[in-house]
């Protein structure tokens, strides 16, 4: 066959099955020796990096995130954006919480059952997701601005319900998927873990998932071929905010109270991580394991930063400065060029 | 009718000759527009006129050849000025400031105004002047996106008039007009003509070019037919140019409808939402071809877009082998059996990024994962059928779109319409933008769709296209104007531009 001379193709053709996967999750893997590199430093600076304990706390402080990025991740390959997810993260389980405590300690005193309150804090993110996503599908307002209102509009629910106060006294069925252990992992892993795994399957597997590559890849030809473009998208973000709250669960088991300030600034990480990763803001391309590289990353650097005695003022200096330098190195050094 | 005597001509084009890539866009093409003169510009899609237009303007530049205006050489490629100041376009779709005021948009690029700062008095009341010498009703204080096409059309020419320029080039200016807008037009062409301004114009529309030029050419396949002035202009004059030295055709398909048969695919008094189209009925039976024509704006694409389900019906029913299909719900018409290539495969027809297996399996996504979970193996297989059948190359499942060829993206979107084993398929300019080899195995599966019973609606700009069926409609302002049986190139031509 003499089709390859005249064909032009923008990808190298590689016949080793196994180098061509590693060719093809080059940009993922771009985030490796950055996360290397981190991890060096930490051990040479501190012993204490190097530690089960150490490496669990990593773990265990990158798992809000991580679900978060999960969500991003989705909204971000149709091309879309959801920065109000940050505050659902806040919002969902206070509501849930303010329901559920005693008026004495700043709640509503319900005494709803505790399994109602979890499950109304997933209710409480979906119906979020849904609103996001009619605002941005059926009203076609642009994904940003409205994120940003209702970035603002929900942390300001959050601190008007909760008057600026920390409700703690949560009953232990709803702190338990944040403060349990499983085989002496902390059980908030293990469910990350689990989601990441799911998230990943979905994105291969289904065709919810591939759907959502073809609509940031061109909306107009998905739906052309038949793809329910408006569903999908309501739904990704559903699905996205739904994550939040859960991952705002698991961070008020943690801290074994809701405080009005949960969340805040978390979606920076979160859209730093995914980009890091190799998950493009224009849509259509990125995978999850690049995302969660970048999770960890972030994770990992906050760690040695904090083990590294970094001044406490100067750590977002650093933290910004990595970043950058983490969007460089995926820029110029391992990326396919793309057109 | 021609004033100037001048032997000077306003626009001297000589032997001017243009290659992309393979494609010569034009072969040795001289010709001189006098000053004072309305030239009109005809010829197919391709046929060079758009690369024509763009030399004149200064977008591209002869590789042999040259251009001079006045008796003088053209600028020089970089020299933008040079060329705004001779010559003015004026698009279907004007380019302008729509979210700027007309006076803004009258005076962009030479504002008003001493060193930085920049007088709006002055280009308030400049603005009031040309609008009132134009008649044109409007505040200059109002946004430019509250004004009518037309209005915008003409203050582009006043714009450019105004800056001095002599010479304006009208592409298809009257596509997007009503009759009255177009009736304006033509007055202040005409207008400015007898004040000596020269203009270069260009449609399809034979009418419009019998009824408003002075001179005329016609170019084919990048070669100048011919030229004429005055008299000589007329529409069957025209006509003849258009269809000479036209080869044989080579596709013929005769399908001829068995009676009694129920219609794969029924129109019953189909008027889209928005009026795109108005009251089409039109049945199909199995096996049968039948092609639909017309300018744009007609209305033929929307129909086709409407029975693939991506427009909404107000009224009246697509039926597909007896049965009502949903309107505007691309899934139902899938599933009703309808298969459809959209007109434009870059906006609707493909993902890049996406691997060649995934695009042509996107709209059956449902059949590999009935249950939500598909298999990435029954996909691959799926398209390595389907690459087989369209005879893509190269014949890789993986390869992202974006690094095939033209014709190979189009028959990725072929595959697409056949992976649900359609028993309708609407094929909107099947064939526009790809290499002859592509052509020929693109109008081979046609065929073959054919022989399987497969009711085909073809959907086209292009004549030699609609000449491959011998059941040829002819669409005009949202309606079915003609119908044409076993047409020749010339019935077809004579029913698109409306002739006797």
């Amino acid at each position: 066959m003499n089709s390859a001379r005249t064909t032009v193709i923008t990808a190298p053709t590689i016949r080793n099955p196994f180098l061509g996967s590693v060719v093809r999750n080059v940009r993922e893997l771009s985030v490796l020796p950055g996360l290397v590199i981190v991890a060096v430093i930490g051990a040479i600076v501190s012993p204490a990096f190097l530690t089960a304990p150490n490496l669990t706390l990593i773990l265990r402080q990158s798992a809000e995130l991580g679900i978060v990025v999960i969500g991003l991740t989705f909204i971000l390959l149709t091309g879309k954006l959801d920065i109000s997810l940050e505050s659902t993260v806040g919002l969902a389980p206070m509501v849930a919480a303010w329901l559920l405590i005693p008026a004495a300690m700043g709640g509503l005193g319900t005494m709803i059952n505790p399994f109602v309150a979890i499950l109304l804090t997933l209710v409480i993110g979906a119906a979020i997701g849904l609103f996001n996503g009619l605002l941005v599908v059926k009203v076609k307002l642009d994904p940003f601005i409205v994120s940003l209102a209702m970035l603002i509009l929900l942390r300001g629910i959050t601190l008007g319900v909760s008057q600026g106060k920390t409700l703690a006294g949560l009953p232990d069925a709803f702190r338990y998927i944040g403060s349990a252990r499983w085989f002496g992992v902390p059980a908030a892993i293990w469910v990350t873990g689990i989601l990441f795994v799911i998230a990943a399957l979905v994105l291969r597997y289904t065709a919810w998932g591939r759907a959502l590559y073809a609509i940031g890849g061109n909306a107009d030809a998905a739906r052309a071929a038949g793809i329910r473009v408006d569903a999908v998208l309501i739904t990704t973000f559903v699905v996205a905010s739904t994550l939040a709250s859960f991952a705002g669960l698991m961070l008020a088991g943690r801290l074994a109270s809701v405080t009005s300030g949960m969340g805040q600034n978390l979606i920076f990480s979160a859209l730093a991580a995914a980009v890091i990763g190799g998950v493009q803001l224009t849509g259509g391309q990125g995978r999850i394991v690049g995302a969660l590289l970048g999770v960890l990353l972030l994770g990992t650097l906050t760690n040695v930063l904090t083990l590294a005695g970094v001044p406490t003022f100067w750590i977002n200096a650093v933290y910004g400065g990595v970043i950058l330098l983490a969007l460089f190195v995926g820029r110029f050094g391992a990326r396919p060029s793309t057109t | 009718m021609t004033t100037a005597t001048a032997t000077v001509p306003a626009i001297a084009i000589d032997r001017v000759s243009k290659t992309y890539g393979a494609t010569k866009a034009l072969q040795d093409v001289s010709v001189s527009i006098l000053p004072g003169q309305v030239h009109g510009l005809i010829g197919r899609n391709g046929a060079g006129k758009s690369t024509l237009l763009r030399m004149i303007t200064g977008l591209e530049t002869p590789d042999t050849g040259s251009l001079s205006f006045f008796g003088e050489e053209a600028p020089a490629a970089a020299d933008a000025k040079g060329w705004q100041q001779r010559v003015a376009c004026v698009y279907q779709r004007p380019s302008v400031f729509t979210n700027l005021t007309i006076a803004e948009n009258l005076f962009a690029g030479r504002l008003p105004g001493s060193g930085p700062k920049i007088s709006w008095r002055t280009m308030q009341s400049e603005a009031e002047r040309i609008l009132s010498e134009w008649r044109i009703d409007l505040d200059p204080r109002s946004l430019l996106s509250d004004a009518p096409i037309e209005e915008r059309q003409m203050l582009t020419i006043a714009k450019a008039l105004d800056a001095g320029t002599r010479i304006v080039l009208l592409d298809e200016p009257t596509v997007q007009l009503e009759g009255s807008a177009i009736r304006r037009l033509f007055d202040k062409v005409q207008e400015l003509q007898e004040a000596g301004v020269t203009f270069v114009f260009v449609s399809h529309f034979l009418r419009e070019v019998t009824a408003i030029c002075d001179s005329a050419s016609v170019l084919r396949d990048g070669k100048l037919l011919w030229s004429r002035t005055g008299d000589d202009v007329r529409s069957d004059d025209l006509v003849d140019a258009l269809l000479a030295g036209q080869e044989q055709r080579r596709h013929r398909v005769e399908t001829a409808a068995a009676s009694g048969v129920t219609p794969a695919l029924e129109l019953r008094g189909a008027t889209e939402k928005t009026g795109a189209f108005t009251d089409v009925n039109l049945r199909v039976a199995p096996g049968e071809l039948v092609a639909i024509g017309g300018v744009g704006g007609s209305g033929k694409y929307s129909v086709g877009e409407a029975i693939a389900g991506l427009r909404r019906l107000g009224s009246g029913a697509v039926v597909v082998n007896g049965d009502e299909v949903a309107s505007g719900k691309v899934k139902a018409s899938q599933k009703a059996g309808i298969g459809f290539v959209p007109a434009d495969r870059h906006k609707d027809g493909y993902v890049p990024q996406l691997s060649v297996a995934e695009n042509m399996t996107m709209g059956v996504m449902d059949r590999l994962a009935p249950a939500g979970f598909f298999s990435p193996r029954k996909q691959t297989e799926m398209s390595v059928k389907l690459i087989d059948d369209v005879a893509l190359v190269p014949p890789n499942p993986k390869l992202a779109v974006q690094g095939l060829s033209g014709g190979n993206q189009q028959k990725v979107v072929l595959a697409r319409a056949l992976a649900r084993d359609p028993r309708v398929l609407v094929l909107i300019s099947p064939t526009a933008g790809v290499d002859i080899a592509a052509k020929d195995a693109i109008y081979a599966l046609i065929l073959r769709a054919l022989a399987d019973g497969v009711a085909v609606v073809l959907i086209s700009d292009d004549v030699e296209e609609l000449l491959v069926s011998s059941r040829v409609l002819i669409m005009r302002e949202g309606r079915v104007a003609a119908e044409l049986a076993d047409p020749t190139e010339e019935d077809i031509v004579r029913a698109i531009e409306g002739l006797e």
